[in-house]
């Protein structure tokens, strides 16, 4: 289970792999990719895949900083207690270790205190004088968001470095394509750090499923990941769908020339929601087993030992 | 840690189903967001390099300029803050009542009025006198130009107006006729600047002079050939319509431009700032900039080429023209559509109008040689006209209806009923092509049972007096 047989992997090949293979591959495949993203044949495709590179070499300096400084520093001063000079705090510490830190997934002190702040949110937008502010609150959570899913895959989860790749190739296309965007470079950095929470929360979503129904390979951990992106991305892809299809039916809206994107979105809203069901009810049956096992269900378990 | 209780916190994390539907509800709005700018990707456009072309083209569009010496717009200027208001309640003022009864321009506070009003009535004349007018506007402000000299202009074409009821009332119409000229030029001088809004306030301070001389045809009319001939000289239109719009839905469409742009460009965004738009808004507004850009370009040439082959622009013309170019969504283009749908109509009706009003002169003419009324138009020609007009809308040739029954005429709240037995009526079909028998709901005829319908442009000549 990659939690808990975590191995540090080495910078270099972190630095080998976010900054040489990575960048090497996307060239192999850029010319469909921008093909896929802009149908325009007048733009100047050239410039715009420089713009995407320079989105994906800072998301890709960003995580190598922060992936050394959690992995490496953080917890080993976290977990030798060196920090703490004090004698209180450290008992403190140990309490909430053995209470709390040990025995929860989930930072629910955390998710209470970004659920508080979504909801001062709400009245930000429904004031136009608080659009601006409401605006920056989209960022501000994002960046909370973001440390919350990310304390949860690097420190609690331990994620390996391939999945690791994948999360920030995934997040880099995604966040430069936005980012080049003419005209859209403002709008691209409120919604990067929620854009980055959204990949980091798929890949701790998409983790825990492979990991309680036993999937350990690389390749269906990674696979879980992709189908967890997809799933947790259903409802906007279902959304944009249909509105982009009410909307070309009225054709003073002028999206018709958008139709051709409706269809596609949707077969892959319902595609994503068919696999939030399908995950959810497998991964369900297995958990329910691991928190109250019976003879029947620990046979049947792909995690759980059946030897006494 | 142990392996079993790493693995319960974590089944425990995934059955907790409301926090999972919390983040999923989360995420929607902003990958929703994020999808669509991917998806508008292909039609995006760097506002900040279309705003240099942009104003560019928006500071060539000011007109050139013009010595101070040489510069009418100074001495506008001069008289707008001469101006002395009339003393008495606001409904009495004779600038706003052109249309009363002859009786109304005799009383002295309009005489003491008019006399107040001397050096004002200096300044608008050496104005007036000159050819070349510039208003020194501001162009890098784009919408936000200042306008505030379009009201000014207004109220120096009502004095104008105003002396020339006097003049015609006490038998002068060859300086009414002076007045009603000068009017013009003060339109002419105002539509250097190439804006929709400047083009509406000229059509404005034409739609003055005609109705004056409405007036003046009714309270007191004259029976001289060479007054006639005055009048006709001041009403004669020469500008085709169609170039006119032309000219000035180019321009308009430059500063339209230049809106878009500068809404977006969030480097410039003094606009967005001054109308009291967040910053974060125009950023919201970039996504469909792109579309909104394309959108317009491509409806301009469509516009100009149905405007240069004549074609009257229905707002079901418009708009499929709007479906024929719409790249996605377009508010813009959208909501400045009809604008230009009626300016241009507004414009029609205008040109439609002096032709009708020619014609009644032409009419009075042929009265006054004939000593009775022509049956139809064609009696005009040639001695009076060259050949029966045709109008601007549907091309076909006005004409000329003798009321049968009493007309009641409306010249304001304040005015006396007027009753004509057996006017004459001039009239263009308007824009529908029926002929409505010079019914139009905003002409100065007065019907107090049921509602009056059409649109035929029409001008009112009184009944010939026998001896």
């Amino acid at each position: 289970m990659g939690f808990l047989e975590f191995k540090k992997p080495r910078v270099s090949w972190l630095i080998v792999w976010l900054f040489i293979i990575i960048p090497v591959l996307l060239m192999l495949v850029r010319a469909p990719l921008l093909k896929l993203f802009d149908f325009n044949p007048e733009k100047p495709t050239e410039e715009m895949c420089i713009d995407a590179w320079w989105g994906y070499y800072s998301v890709a300096v960003a995580v190598t900083a922060l992936y050394a400084i959690i992995v490496y520093r953080v917890p080993q001063r976290f977990w030798n207690g060196t920090f703490i000079v004090n004698r209180i705090p450290q008992r403190l510490w140990k309490w909430l270790k053995a209470t709390w830190w040990d025995t929860r997934f989930d930072m629910g002190v955390f998710r209470i205190i970004i659920t508080i702040l979504m909801f001062t949110l709400i009245p930000c937008l429904f004031t136009p004088q608080l659009i601006s502010v409401g605006l920056n609150f989209v960022a501000l959570l994002g960046v909370a968001l973001c440390i919350y899913f990310g304390h949860l895959l690097l420190l609690r989860l331990q994620c390996s470095l391939l999945e690791l790749l994948a999360i920030t190739t995934t997040f880099g296309l995604i966040d430069g394509l936005v980012l080049s965007t003419p005209g859209a470079l403002k709008l691209g950095l409120f919604l990067s750090p929620t854009l980055a929470a959204w990949i980091l929360y798929a890949a701790v979503s998409g983790i825990v499923t492979a990991t309680l129904s036993g999937a350990n390979g690389t390749g269906a951990r990674l696979l879980h990941i992709f189908a967890a992106m997809l799933s947790v991305s259903a409802f906007a892809l279902l959304g944009l769908g249909a509105a982009i299809l009410i909307a070309s039916e009225s054709e003073k809206y002028g999206m018709s020339t958008y139709r051709i994107w409706a269809w596609p979105l949707i077969a892959a809203g319902v595609i994503g929601f068919g696999l939030n069901i399908r995950l959810g009810i497998k991964t369900k049956k297995h958990a329910q087993a691991l928190l109250k096992p019976t003879p029947e269900s620990v046979l049947n378990s792909p995690v759980l030992d059946a030897k006494p | 840690m142990t392996d079993s209780t790493a693995l319960q916190s974590l089944a425990r994390w995934r059955l907790s189903n409301l926090h999972r539907g919390f983040w999923q509800f989360l995420f929607t709005p902003v990958l929703a967001l994020a999808f669509a700018i991917l998806m508008l990707r292909g039609d995006a456009e760097d506002p900040r390099k279309n705003h240099i072309e942009s104003k560019k083209a928006l500071l060539a569009l000011a007109p050139p300029p013009v010595p101070d010496a040489e510069n009418a717009a100074l001495n506008y200027r001069k008289a707008f803050t001469a101006f002395v208001g009339f003393p008495g309640p606001w409904n009495d003022d004779p600038v706003m009542n052109l249309g009363r009864e002859s009786a109304y321009f005799e009383t002295p506070a309009v005489a003491s009025f008019l006399t107040s009003n001397a050096a004002a009535y200096t300044l608008l004349e050496a104005a007036t006198d000159q050819q070349r007018c510039n208003w020194n506007l501001d162009y890098s402000q784009g919408f936000l130009m200042n306008s505030s000299h379009y009201s000014g202009m207004r109220q120096c074409a009502r004095m104008l107006c105003f002396r020339a009821r006097i003049r015609a009332h006490s038998d002068d119409h060859l300086g009414a006729a002076a007045d009603l000229k000068r009017a013009n030029m003060l339109a002419r001088h105002l539509s250097g600047d190439r804006t929709l809004l400047n083009e509406l306030d000229v059509i404005s301070i034409q739609a003055i002079v005609d109705a004056t001389l409405q007036s003046i045809i009714i309270h007191d009319t004259t029976k001289q050939e060479n007054e006639i001939g005055a009048y006709r000289n001041v009403m004669k239109f020469t500008t085709d319509p169609s170039v006119e719009f032309c000219r000035v839905y180019e321009g308009e469409t430059i500063f339209q431009a230049e809106m878009t742009d500068r809404l977006a460009d969030d480097t410039s965004n003094s606009m967005a700032a001054s109308l009291g738009i967040p910053m974060e808004t125009a950023t919201t507004f970039r996504l469909i900039y792109g579309t909104e850009r394309k959108t317009q370009q491509a409806i301009k040439e469509d516009v100009l080429k149905c405007a240069r082959n004549g074609e009257w622009l229905s707002e079901s013309i418009y708009t499929k023209i709007l479906q024929r170019n719409q790249k996605g969504p377009a508010i813009f283009s959208m909501m400045t559509m009809p604008g230009f749908t009626r300016a241009q109509c507004a414009m029609a009706r205008e040109a439609d109008s002096r032709l009708c009003i020619d014609t009644a002169l032409a009419v009075l003419d042929f009265r006054i040689k004939h000593e009775r009324d022509p049956n139809s138009l064609d009696e005009l020609v040639p001695d009076f006209l060259p050949t029966v007009p045709v109008d601007f809308f549907t091309r076909k040739p006005l004409a000329l209806l003798v009321d049968k029954a009493e007309t009641e005429l409306y010249f304001g709240a304040r005015a006396p009923k007027y009753n004509l037995h057996g006017s004459l009526r001039i009239y263009s079909f308007g824009r529908n092509g029926k002929d409505e028998h010079g019914h139009n709901p905003t002409s100065i005829e007065q019907i107090h049972t049921g509602r009056m319908v059409g649109d035929d442009i029409v001008f009112f000549l009184p009944p010939i007096k026998k001896k």
